[in-house]
Formats: C-alpha cells, sequence, structure tokens
C-alpha cells in the first residue's frame, strides 16, 4: 500500500475535480487540443527544473513510496504525472470561477459577434 | 544554486510570462486570485500528505527550512509558477483561437440549485 502513497494523491486531483466538469460544464476534458499545447508548454520546462533539481541532489524520491517507474532523468512517473495532473486541475479551477462568476473576466472571452 | 534561489527565478519569470510574454495579465485579475487561492488550499493539502510520508527527501543545503507543516516554503513558490503558468498558457491560447471560451451553462441541476440559493 504504501507504494500507492504518490499514485493516490494524484488520483485524489483527478476525482476531486471531475465534478467541475461534470456538473459545472467548465469543459476542460472537453478542449483536449488546448490542454495538449498547455501539457507542452508548461509540462515540459517544469519537468527539466525538476530533472535538473534531482540531478544536483536539491531532492530525492522514496521509491518505496511509487509504483517504481521510473522515467528522464530519474522521475518517478508520478512525478512526471504531476505536470500533467496539477496543469488540469488549476484549469479546471480557473473555469469554474469564471462559470460561477460571469462578470469577473480571465481575458479570452469573445464576444458572440466575434468571428470564431 | 539552490532550491531556495531556482524557485525565486522561478516566480520572477512567470511573473514576466504573463504581464510582458504572453500578456495575459492574470495576476491581475479577481477571477485569477480567487481560482489561485482554491488551488492553494488543495495544494497545502496534498503537499502535506506527500511530504508528512516522506515521498521526497529535500538537501537540508539545498532548502532555507522554513516549512509550513511538513512542506518546504520553497514548494508554495514552486506550485504558484506551475499553477500561473498553466493558467496564463490556458488563456493566451484561448486567445489565439484554440478551442476558445464561449458560454456555458452549469448543468441543469446546478442551476437549478443557484436559482433555489437566490429565491
Amino acid at each position: 500500500m504504501e507504494q500507492l502513497t504518490y499514485a493516490a494523491m494524484l488520483v485524489f486531483v483527478l476525482i476531486a475535480t471531475l465534478p467541475l466538469e461534470v456538473l459545472l460544464r467548465v469543459g476542460v476534458y472537453a478542449r483536449l487540443r488546448r490542454l495538449g499545447l498547455v501539457m507542452l508548454c508548461v509540462g515540459v520546462p517544469f519537468v527539466l527544473w525538476d530533472v535538473a533539481a534531482t540531478q544536483a541532489g536539491h531532492w530525492s524520491f522514496d521509491t518505496s513510496r511509487t509504483l517504481g517507474i521510473e522515467l528522464v532523468g530519474g522521475l518517478p512517473l508520478e512525478e512526471v504525472l504531476f505536470f500533467v495532473v496539477v496543469p488540469l486541475a488549476s484549469i479546471m479551477t480557473l473555469e469554474a470561477v469564471r462559470v460561477t462568476r460571469r462578470s469577473w473576466p480571465v481575458g479570452d472571452e469573445t464576444r458572440p459577434s466575434d468571428p470564431q | 544554486m539552490t532550491h531556495s534561489v531556482a524557485v525565486l527565478i522561478g516566480v520572477a519569470l512567470t511573473v514576466v510570462l504573463d504581464l510582458a510574454v504572453l500578456r495575459t495579465r492574470l495576476l491581475t485579475r479577481r477571477a485569477f486570485w480567487t481560482a489561485y487561492a482554491i488551488v492553494l488550499f488543495f495544494q497545502l493539502l496534498t503537499n502535506q500528505w506527500l511530504t508528512s510520508r516522506g515521498v521526497f527527501v529535500y538537501d537540508p543545503d539545498a532548502i532555507i527550512g522554513w516549512r509550513v507543516g511538513t512542506a518546504p516554503v520553497e514548494d508554495l513558490l514552486f506550485g504558484f509558477a506551475l499553477v500561473t503558468q498553466s493558467m496564463a498558457w490556458w488563456v493566451w491560447w484561448g486567445r489565439r483561437g484554440v478551442q476558445p471560451s464561449e458560454a456555458r451553462d452549469p448543468h441543469p441541476v446546478v442551476a437549478r440549485l443557484a436559482a433555489f440559493r437566490h429565491r
């Protein structure tokens, strides 16, 4: 069970944010292309940062508390998935605020008259 | 370079990215700070789970030593950079017309609840 410590946290975040898609209809899972581009723009630099810090010895991972699958630069699978799950949850939260507070602009609103 | 210095640079780059490079200016918006406050609450919860169980082992020489619960204070800044950049790129790609934001109504059940509350 100890091996699931990190994976459980990622699953918790995914489950906790799922109602935002289903009930608030934030439409983040529905926009996978836009989400994928964000993952590239954010995930790549942060994974590189993480690899550099791990290689420099700033921190290490207790592999008795991860699934034991090691990826690029000595990062556990969960650590790489962290940079997918956290951006996803962040964006869903921003979209949830937008849905519940229509008068607070996020900055990418298109007026109905604008060409798409 | 220590982790403390790295996260300060990370935060500075994030501010420059949002205000000057992407010009998304999320840092000036109430919607952003509200969303960030919610994410921060969950970051404190989940990071406490991970650090109290020793998933991460920090080199004491790489961090300043201040902790929030069992988590190094540096993690808060790292999280701020990650969360803010994620939202900024999301808004930027939306502005570029990639699956842009359109008016969406909440699920009818939620809408009914909201209407009920305001009665």
